[in-house]
């Protein structure tokens, strides 16, 4: 009993860590995204080794800011979602140590199903709008993802999960009833 | 709409018993009682029933009817 605990608390703070470095990251990104639109659009200069450059001189830098920008856009989106998603998932680990089989939980898990979606959208949106760019371009500027079948059997998995918390929550209810 | 009627109320008085001396004769929380007492009950466990009868010496049938809720 005492290790349950210990095992839903040990979650619960790795899951607030893991939330605190996602925020982090998500602020740091949009700073990045931020930088990338004004050189974009011109607006300010980077100093940028031009040794670094070499297989991109052909193409103009105005285009490797805007796969600099997609890239970051993408990623705040991403961690927006995960972000949500943890959160989604440390409310679930703070019930567990009560009553874990309340409609509460099954209504987050859907949640946390709908975001993986989101998440797998937003890779694949990302993935398609980089492979607009020039090769030279992807090779510096890296974002989004293919399909993976691994995540859609994850979104499955937490559907099913959701559906087997809702019942849950249905038995306990009768359990509460019975006498 | 007909539905299990509770008699428990009835059964306490034939027996000059109150609930709570019941709580304790048949080891089911007063809560619980409660619960059963006012039709509040989703369901009842075998072994709370023979509990009930025996406490109050009585068949099932005694403790529960069937036909309409008295509002």
């Amino acid at each position: 009993m005492a290790n349950k605990h210990h095992l839903f608390l040990i979650t619960g703070w790795a899951l607030n860590a893991a939330m605190l470095i996602s925020l982090a990251l998500t602020a740091v990104l949009v700073l990045a995204f931020g930088v990338c639109a004004l050189a974009g659009a011109g607006l300010i200069h980077l100093p940028i080794p031009l040794e670094d450059l070499k297989d991109i001189k052909d193409v103009p830098l105005t285009l490797v800011f805007l796969a600099g920008a997609v890239a970051c856009a993408s990623g705040v989106f991403l961690l927006a979602l995960l972000t949500l998603m943890l959160l989604m998932t440390g409310r679930i680990v703070k019930s567990a140590d009560q009553d874990p089989f309340v409609e509460d939980n099954a209504r987050r898990l859907m949640q946390i199903g709908w975001l993986l979606v989101a998440m797998q959208a937003v890779g694949l949106g990302a993935g398609m709008i980089m492979a607009l760019f020039p090769k030279p371009v992807r090779d510096h500027v890296q974002a989004g993802f293919d399909f993976s079948p691994v995540g859609l059997l994850a979104v499955l998995l937490i559907f099913v999960l959701a559906q087997i918390f809702r019942r849950g929550a249905q038995m306990r209810d009768e359990l509460e009833g019975t006498v | 709409m007909m539905e299990i009627i509770v008699k428990l109320d009835d059964m306490l008085h034939a027996r000059r018993m109150t609930l709570t001396e019941l709580a304790e004769k048949v080891d089911i929380t007063l809560a619980n009682l409660s619960i059963l007492k006012t039709g509040k009950a989703k369901a009842i466990r075998f072994s709370t029933l023979a509990s009930i009868c025996e406490a109050l010496d009585c068949q099932p049938g005694d403790v529960l009817g069937f036909g309409e809720p008295a509002e």
